[in-house]
């Protein structure tokens, strides 16, 4: 154990007598650090700019454009559609509207138009989001407005319906009692036939008489009136069948409107809608963020972190291990009993003691410089931030001992460091890499650590949940561990 | 004593299609100093670098007390020392912290290393400079670092690879006379070297390695008598020029000559400027000792 200890001294002595590492080890990350927590100290997008063109402004598209300046998004009206387009690709704005001429409430039959530079696909997105989702407001009131409008006049007819209904119903009753009316008054006109025949038995009698002619004659007279009597009381009771058909049928008719009216108020009875929101917005959403804290900073921390180590580890331990290949020591130490693997074991103590010393300066600079609970997250995000570590020492220490010079040292370790970050969620979402090949960027170590991190530090998970995600570092661990052994025990002949 | 410590049995060395040694035979006697003499790129430092095993032979073998050398390296490494041509330390380490970490390297127990440090220290008469940094001591200061170095475990065997190039005659004296003291103290020691005057002064056996091959090893004495020589210089001469190599040495001797030709033209073209420059150094004082005198006047 003492040659092992020797040279985790060895090493640390010479990376102190190096004041200029000992500088960037220490002051470049918290630098770094307070630089980021400065700048991303806020949770929208700064310096967007939006250019917007309609052929005739409507103060639909004012209120927009409005929409878009409150959310201090910088708004260039461009004078026609092809450059508001090309200012896109020329950079000069993020993202392009269109709006119609004349954008009413009264429906558009054109569409709104958005140009947007998809290369630049993680603002793309992210503005596309957020522009919708100003025009969806302004277009969601105006469907409020209209919908609004649509259920009052229904109020309104549904009301009218119910009293005309009502009235028809009222009107169908008073024909009945016509109808009954003018039954009875049928009913009881008199018959004249028996008053006929008693005055033509009584004007035969009188004839039979003398003496009684003016008797007969005023029989006559009478019988004659009885006669048109007996008409007038036919042509009125033919009346009254007509009135009683007409009213009939006048009842039926009635009936039938007041069963549909029924029908059609049973019908808008049923239509539930009473508040134009539901017509609107039928399922109502609610983003709720499952993280407490809201700025970008503290959503880019465990990235922050993740790079740090990542860099760290791999281009520190990467530069140390060829350092120590082309030092004139190296010759002296391949000669001394002293196995591979300690040698190994002592440049990754070496390394991750560095790479501590960063963290704790970087984790005091954070306690100091921001509000974040560093005390209530450091025990689960150093487990993680050591075991990507590890892991990341191992694979530079093997890129270290593998190549020769320092220089494609340096370039190999850069380049990888880039693929790992390329193959993460940091610059793209890995959920854009083609689905065969997701399932192998899923054990890219630098997206196990990022989600681990990401846990520990915005939902406070506790160690043990964060236990499948740790067993793949681990495996990561070995794999790289045994890389670095093989390199180095391979290579270490050809200097 | 075993006279045959170490063998070398018909090694060839290979690097890539660079053939460096090509059947290399010798024995190192124990308790003796061999040196093994040849010209720059002949092989010497390969032929070191294999009898510790940092090198393995393309064919052939390398036998320590007539085991392969590659058999037990752990061994070896405890057994041999090893003094490289450029010093082989941690630059940004000072003397004795180089001492300390070899000597951990090598195992020794925690006061066993500080006790064999300042032993080494003064052995080597670097205790004066025992905290300085490695990369601020002089170039002799150096060979002792690493002297001290690869002698910390008390090594049986030490290979010292070219210990006086690069020295003055001074700094060369105290280095042979450290080598013979440890040689003294019962240490085999195998050098390389090629300033043939230390051998004929140090060496009880010198191996002479041409053309990828040992040609000549033995007593320097004998080897001197087989060639009529007065010293190795002359010996080494008549091997090395021998033969295919005879053009060549006719070439570079009357390049040679070109050359002090050439230096003796610029030497006196070069004395001709100077006094040309001391000439007129001379006129201008006195052109300007006249100019105060016009203006005294005016």
């Amino acid at each position: 154990m003492r040659n092992f200890f020797s040279c985790v001294q060895k090493d640390l002595r010479i990376f102190g007598r190096s004041k200029f590492s000992a500088f960037i080890a220490v002051v470049i990350p918290l630098v770094v650090v307070l630089l980021v927590s400065v700048a991303f100290n806020s949770n929208q997008l700064h310096g967007v700019r939006i250019g917007v063109y309609s052929p005739a402004y409507s103060s639909i598209t004012n209120n927009i454009i409005q929409g878009f300046e409150k959310q201090s998004f910088g708004v260039v009206k461009e004078p026609d559609k092809d450059t508001c387009a090309e200012s896109v690709r020329e950079g000069r704005n993020h993202i392009c509207v269109i709006f119609p001429g004349q954008l009413s409430s009264e429906g558009n039959s054109e569409a709104v138009e958005f140009y947007v530079d998809n290369s630049e696909i993680n603002i793309a997105y992210a503005l596309i989001d957020d522009v919708k989702t100003e025009v969806g407001v302004a277009s969601s009131a105006i469907s409020l407005d209209l919908v609004n409008n649509l259920i009052t006049h229904i109020q309104q007819a549904k009301k009218s319906i119910e009293n005309q209904a009502s009235a028809i119903t009222a009107a169908s009753t008073s024909i009945a009692s016509i109808s009954d009316a003018a039954n009875s008054a049928a009913s009881t006109l008199p018959s004249t036939s028996k008053t006929l025949t008693l005055l033509e038995s009584a004007r035969s009698e009188a004839a039979n008489l003398d003496g009684a002619e003016n008797i007969a004659d005023t029989i006559n007279k009478t019988i004659i009136e009885v006669k048109q009597l007996g008409t007038s009381f036919n042509s009125t009771s033919n009346n009254i069948k007509s009135l009683q058909n007409n009213s009939a049928l006048a009842k039926a008719r009635l009936d039938a409107l007041s069963s549909s009216l029924n029908g059609v108020l049973n019908d808008l009875n049923a239509v539930r809608i009473t508040e134009a929101g539901s017509v609107v917005e039928p399922i109502k959403t609610e983003i709720k963020p499952v993280a407490d804290q809201s700025k970008n900073w503290n959503f880019l921390l465990p990235t922050l972190l993740i790079l740090m180590v990542l860099f760290g580890g791999t281009v520190l331990s990467s530069i140390m291990a060829s350092r120590e290949k082309r030092s004139r020591a190296y010759f002296r130490n391949f000669i001394t009993p002293t196995s591979d693997f300690t040698f190994l074991l002592a440049m990754y103590v070496s390394s991750i003691l560095i790479l501590i010393v960063q963290f704790i300066v970087v984790f005091s600079g954070l306690m100091i410089a921001t509000n974040l609970p560093v005390l209530d997250v450091i025990a689960s995000s150093a487990v993680v931030l050591f075991m990507a570590a590890t892991a990341f020492i191992f694979l530079g220490l093997s890129m270290g001992h593998f190549f020769k010079s320092e220089e494609v040292v340096i370039l190999v370790s850069l380049s990888v460091v880039s693929l790992l970050v390329f193959f993460s969620s940091i610059i793209v979402p890995i959920e854009s890499v083609l689905g065969q090949y997701q399932q192998i960027v899923a054990f890219n170590p630098v997206v196990v650590a990022s989600n681990l991190l990401h846990r520990a530090i915005l939902f406070k998970a506790s160690i043990g949940s964060l236990i499948p995600g740790l067993s793949i570092l681990a495996l990561t661990v070995a794999v790289f561990l045994g890389l670095a052994y093989v390199s180095r025990k391979t290579t270490k002949r050809h200097i | 004593m075993n006279t045959e410590l170490i063998q070398l049995k018909g090694v060839v060395k290979q690097f890539g299609k660079n053939l460096v040694l090509d059947g290399v035979s010798l024995s190192i006697p124990e308790g003796k100093i061999t040196g093994i003499i040849g010209a720059s790129g002949e092989g010497k430092t390969t032929v070191l670098k294999m009898l510790i095993g940092f090198y393995k032979p393309t064919k052939g073998d390398v036998l320590y007390l007539k085991r392969s050398v590659y058999e037990d390296l752990h061994h070896i490494n405890k057994t041999f020392g090893f003094a490289t041509e450029d010093g082989s330390f941690y630059e940004s380490l000072t003397v004795k912290e180089n001492l300390h970490h070899f000597g951990r390297l090598y195992k020794i127990q925690g006061p066993d290393v500080k006790a064999r440090a300042e032993e080494l220290l003064k052995f080597v008469g670097l205790d004066h400079a025992a905290n300085t940094k490695a990369q601020n001591l002089s170039v002799g200061m150096k060979k002792r670092l690493d002297l001290a170095c690869s002698m910390m475990h008390r090594p049986d065997v030490l290979i010292m690879d070219e210990p006086t190039s690069d020295l003055d005659p001074l700094l060369r004296e105290q280095i042979l006379n450290l080598i013979k003291h440890i040689n003294k103290q019962g240490t085999t020691v195998i050098i390389t070297t090629h300033i043939l005057e230390e051998m004929d002064e140090i060496c009880d056996k010198v191996a002479i390695l041409c053309n990828k091959k040992i040609v000549e090893e033995g007593d320097p004495l004998k080897i001197r008598a087989k060639y009529g020589a007065s010293n190795l210089n002359k010996v080494f001469e008549k091997i090395f020029w021998k033969g295919e190599r005879k053009a060549e040495r006719d070439r570079l001797r009357k390049e040679e000559e070109q050359m002090k030709e050439e230096m003796k033209a610029q030497e006196k073209e070069q004395e001709r400027q100077s006094k040309r420059k001391a000439h007129r150094q001379e006129e201008q004082p006195a052109a300007r000792k006249e100019e105060p005198d016009e203006e005294e006047e005016q």
